[in-house]
């Protein structure tokens, strides 16, 4: 774990930030479907930029300079990590300024919906900053994992207020989707080649539990819980589903580099070698003319 | 592709690491994280593969991903093809540590920053060769310029692979002769039945 260490405040940060976002994200769906306590909604809309706002705090922990964040600004459009944090600035910005308008006004309206496409945007970034090609289980679905995610949770947080059938279906609908993509994440984890995986790792082993306990609590215990009227427990069950899906991604994180190259060469040298190892003896008890020298 | 890089021959690296304490002593990096490392390949020797040390700092890639993604722009490619790091703009976010393929930005925990190999440029713009190349007795390890070619040396360790499509700026070449050929080619076949 200890190489892991550094990686902590990211697991806070993405999982505080998928949550806020996710809930500036469907501000707008709140009054496509006519929330009947629009002010309680717009209120509970006020929590996505704090959220954010203090994943961000908790992801300074993870540089070693933090008091040269400005620099990121160097490299916005080239880099996704930048873009990432212009985008989560420009969420908080207009999502907390959209809180402080009054609940029925014009410009509250434009300015909720201004957030929600920030925020939208920035759930895509969120996804897009570990597409990286040496990394090999951060490819495909996991890639559109935090925009999906932080959608479904912003709509079962929505069917939590507003516990109308049309809102659950709809939140239903979300927690669906984000089912489907995870189960090819998912699935493409059991289909990794075990050769390429850590050579110490203890975790893969358990991988199967642990992206099963974050299927059940995100994407199905949820939807129980609205059906049956436990909204509470199933804004619970979608926090801590959350948590271990952040978690599993950066502890089954696994990168391509020469030492790990080297572990896989040594790993085929020995299959190599045992293969010629169990072949020796039974060809020579057979009484034949014996496997043809290796080398 | 052209450009500064290194070269390998793995034939004659004897893996004395005099490459990575010339590395240290150039560039006063005693107690911190080796930019170049000397990783021996199969050294029990177990007769399905081939034995060798791979001497391994940055690749000075031609398409560098930790130049691409990082986000305080602290990554800049000379002309000459080097590969340098701006340790003053490094926010020490680790990103292009995530990055790399071929695990060459170092963090430095005692600076807050990563650091890597810069092809020691001081040198090269004296004329001089970099202190690791300067320093290997057996000539295994060589300055790879734009004007220096070898049609025999490979991108790629054998069996190896670059996930990132970065081209790498080095060159291996590989163990000669016909028994180690063969293992070579046996490894390098094994290899590439896995998904690498």
């Amino acid at each position: 774990m200890s190489q892991h260490a550094h990686q902590w405040p990211l697991v806070v940060f993405t999982s505080l930030a998928m949550a806020g976002a996710g809930i500036v994200a469907v501000q707008p769906l709140g009054w496509a479907v006519g929330v009947p306590d629009v002010a309680g909604w717009n209120a509970t809309g006020a929590w996505g930029p704090a959220l954010i706002a203090l994943g961000l705090l908790v992801s300074l922990a993870h540089l070693g300079r933090p008091a040269r964040l400005l620099q990121v600004r160097r490299g916005v459009r080239r880099s996704a990590l930048s873009n990432e944090v212009m985008l989560a600035g420009g969420t908080i910005a207009v999502s907390a300024a959209a809180a402080l308008v009054s609940d029925r006004s014009a410009a509250g309206e434009v300015l909720r919906f201004l957030a929600a496409v920030l925020a939208t945007a920035f759930l895509v970034s969120l996804g897009l900053v570990y597409r990286l090609r040496g990394q090999r289980t951060w490819q495909g679905a996991a890639v559109a994992g935090p925009a999906v995610s932080g959608l479904a949770l912003g709509a079962a947080v929505l069917a939590a207020r507003d516990t109308r059938w049309p809102v659950v279906i709809l939140a239903a609908f979300f927690l669906g989707a984000d089912a489907g993509v995870f189960a090819v994440r998912w699935a493409g984890l059991g289909r990794f080649d075990p050769s390429l995986r850590p050579a110490r790792s203890s975790l893969f082993p358990w991988s199967h539990v642990i992206l099963g306990l974050r299927f059940t609590l995100f994407d199905i215990l949820p939807v129980g819980l609205l059906v049956t009227g436990r909204e509470a427990a199933a804004v619970a069950a979608l926090a801590a589903g959350l948590a271990v899906d952040r978690l599993a991604f950066y502890l089954l994180a696994v990168q391509h580099t020469t030492e790990a190259e080297i572990a896989r060469a040594e790993r085929v040298i020995a299959e190599l070698d045992s293969v010629a190892a169990v072949t020796l003896p039974a060809a020579g008890a057979a009484g034949g003319p014996g496997p043809p020298r290796r080398r | 592709m052209s450009g500064a890089g290194f070269f390998l021959d793995l034939h004659r690296c004897v893996g004395c690491g005099a490459c990575v304490l010339a590395c240290r002593i150039e560039n006063g990096r005693a107690d911190a994280a080796a930019w170049r490392r000397v990783l021996p390949l199969n050294l029990a020797r177990r007769p399905g593969g081939p034995t060798y040390f791979l001497s391994v700092a940055c690749h000075h890639c031609g398409d560098p991903v930790c130049l691409a993604g990082c986000p305080s722009d602290a990554y800049e490619k000379r002309a000459d093809g080097v590969v340098l790091h701006h340790e003053d703009r490094c926010i020490g976010c680790r990103y292009c540590e995530m990055a790399c393929p071929f695990g060459a930005p170092r963090y430095d925990a005692g600076k807050g920053i990563v650091t890597k190999c810069h092809l020691c440029h001081h040198r090269l713009d004296a004329g001089e060769l970099p202190a690791c190349v300067t320093a290997c007795p057996t000539e295994a390890l060589g300055f790879l310029s734009g004007e220096r070619e070898d049609g025999g040396a490979r991108q790629l360790v054998p069996g190896f692979t670059d996930p990132a499509g970065c081209e790498p700026r080095v060159r291996f070449r590989v163990p000669r002769g016909q028994r180690r050929a063969a293992l070579v080619a046996e490894l390098e076949a094994a290899m590439r039945r896995t998904s690498g």
